[in-house]
């Protein structure tokens, strides 16, 4: 492989090209692109379809792209609406529009802008959602925040976990070292408007069990809750608590049965 | 499977180790994830674990993880495959293969004192599509059959294995992972399996 031979690979209008090593590959029209890619950049300002994978320094979808193989890169970027249906592994991803993932996915930072289905696990380092994402295996991190919606249907394992409500989210379990779960209420502008357009919208997480050294909840409707210290606050309905050092239940909270073990 | 079982609760009572380390290790793979087993129980949800397995894991990992890095801890407790052989009884304790299936493998073949790691994984293949209800007991004979003609040149080697039928006749084929097949149109492929892949689930199994 010689580095020095590549060359750059423009699909303007329609049409198809085979894969193998590029420079830049631009998609502007609507490209079909047959076999692996290894290039520095991948760029889909238009419609490309790529029937193989992707081996790149940076993808960039501002288009729609569906590719058929996994994504190995640095920097993903997925503007537009994007489609990978195997692995994507890379090291910052950024989704502003919207985003599937048939693979497991790994990324060191992960944002969620726009809106992403991962249909199987997510493990990142950081991973930070403002937009909406729901993910269908389980999802790992060191940081967790959350600032939009999400729905998990495994397990939230991680480090840190903290979410600021808005809108309905939804995970199976939960599990880590400091867990806290704000409301904030009308703190924020934002959430002002989207109370006055959606006055239905009900800013809840649900989950099954929640288990944490160090637990603070709000809004939150849980069937058990286990934890070393762990603090019941407003709008919160519990099952059971079972907790070792401390346990704080907060006036507008309900819990029907509470263990000290 | 293992009966004698330990809560979670329990476990951290028993080892000192909080919510957060236990996540923690289970994040990094130290715990592997079949040692996770979810029960309903009268207070809800409640995870158990094999007791004996988990024990002795955690008390490793807490006399190494201040001298060894979790990740270099979790390439340690990753099983090197080759070395990994088990009894009959193991599998079906272990519920890696079904009794069923062993049954078949011992009246085809003979009774073994011990099963490598190869042959578990072909035994977990016949299981596999047993259980699917894609594959029956005359095909299975078939394909254990097969497996046991071939078993040098499946070594080291992935393979995709391949059952065909034309006009109800059965075919066991194993094909190298970069051919391609191309058949008539009356020929149905009942299963296609990669051999390679059923390799990393046994071994994931097998942490």
């Amino acid at each position: 492989m010689e580095q020095t031979t590549r060359t750059d690979l423009t699909i303007s209008g329609s049409g198809s090209a085979a894969g193998g090593f590029y420079e830049d590959v631009k998609v502007n029209g609507s490209g079909k692109i047959q076999g692996d890619i290894n290039c520095s950049l991948f760029k889909a300002n238009g419609s490309a379809n790529v029937y193989g994978s992707i081996t790149a320094r940076e993808v960039k979808i501002n288009g729609s792209a569906k590719i058929q193989g996994a994504v190995n890169a640095d920097e993903v970027t997925i503007m537009g609406s994007g489609t990978i249906e195997k692995n994507l592994a890379c090291r910052e991803l950024s989704i502003n529009g919207s985003a599937t993932v048939a693979g497991n996915a790994e990324a060191k930072e992960c944002e969620v802008n726009g809106s992403a289905t991962f249909k199987n696990d997510l493990s990142c380092d950081e991973i930070s959602i403002r937009g909406r994402a729901k993910i269908e295996g389980s999802c790992s991190a060191e940081d967790f925040h959350a600032k939009g919606q999400f729905n998990i249907h495994g397990l939230l394992n991680a480090e840190s976990i903290e979410v600021d409500l808005y809108g309905e989210c939804k995970v199976k379990e939960m599990g880590g070292k400091d867990i806290e779960v704000k409301n904030t209420e009308f703190a924020s502008p934002w959430k002002k408007i989207l109370r006055k357009l959606f006055p239905s919208h009900d800013d809840r997480l649900t989950a099954e069990v929640i288990e944490g050294d160090n637990i603070v909840l709000e809004n939150t409707f849980a069937k058990v809750v286990r934890g070393n210290h762990i603090v019941i606050g407003k709008g919160c309905e519990i099952g059971l608590v079972e907790y070792k050092d401390h346990l704080d239940v907060r006036s507008g909270a309900s819990v029907q049965s509470e263990k000290k073990v | 499977m293992e009966n004698d079982l330990i809560s979670k609760k329990d476990l951290l009572e028993h080892a000192g180790i909080s919510y957060g380390q236990l996540y923690r290790w289970k994040r990094k793979k130290l715990i592997p994830e079949s040692w996770f087993i979810r029960k309903s129980t009268f207070t809800g949800q409640e995870t158990f674990f094999p007791r004996k397995s988990i024990i002795e894991r955690v008390e490793k990992i807490m006399n190494l993880k201040d001298d060894v890095s979790l990740d270099d801890l979790a390439d340690m407790f990753s099983p090197q495959p080759a070395a990994a052989s088990m009894t009959s009884s193991q599998l079906t304790e272990r519920n890696i293969v079904s009794p069923t299936t062993l049954e078949l493998s011992t009246r085809l073949l003979g009774t073994k004192q011990e099963y490598s790691f190869l042959e578990i994984v072909q035994l977990r293949i016949t299981d596999h599509l047993l259980h699917q209800g894609d594959m029956t007991l005359t095909e299975a004979d078939l394909l254990l059959q097969t497996f046991s003609d071939h078993r040098e040149k499946l070594q080291g080697q992935d393979m995709n294995i391949l059952l065909i039928r034309k006009m109800g006749v059965p075919l066991v084929l194993f094909i190298p992972t970069s051919c391609e097949l191309l058949l008539d149109s009356q020929t149905k492929v009942i299963a296609s399996l990669n051999l390679n892949g059923f390799a990393e689930q046994l071994k994931i199994q097998l942490t």
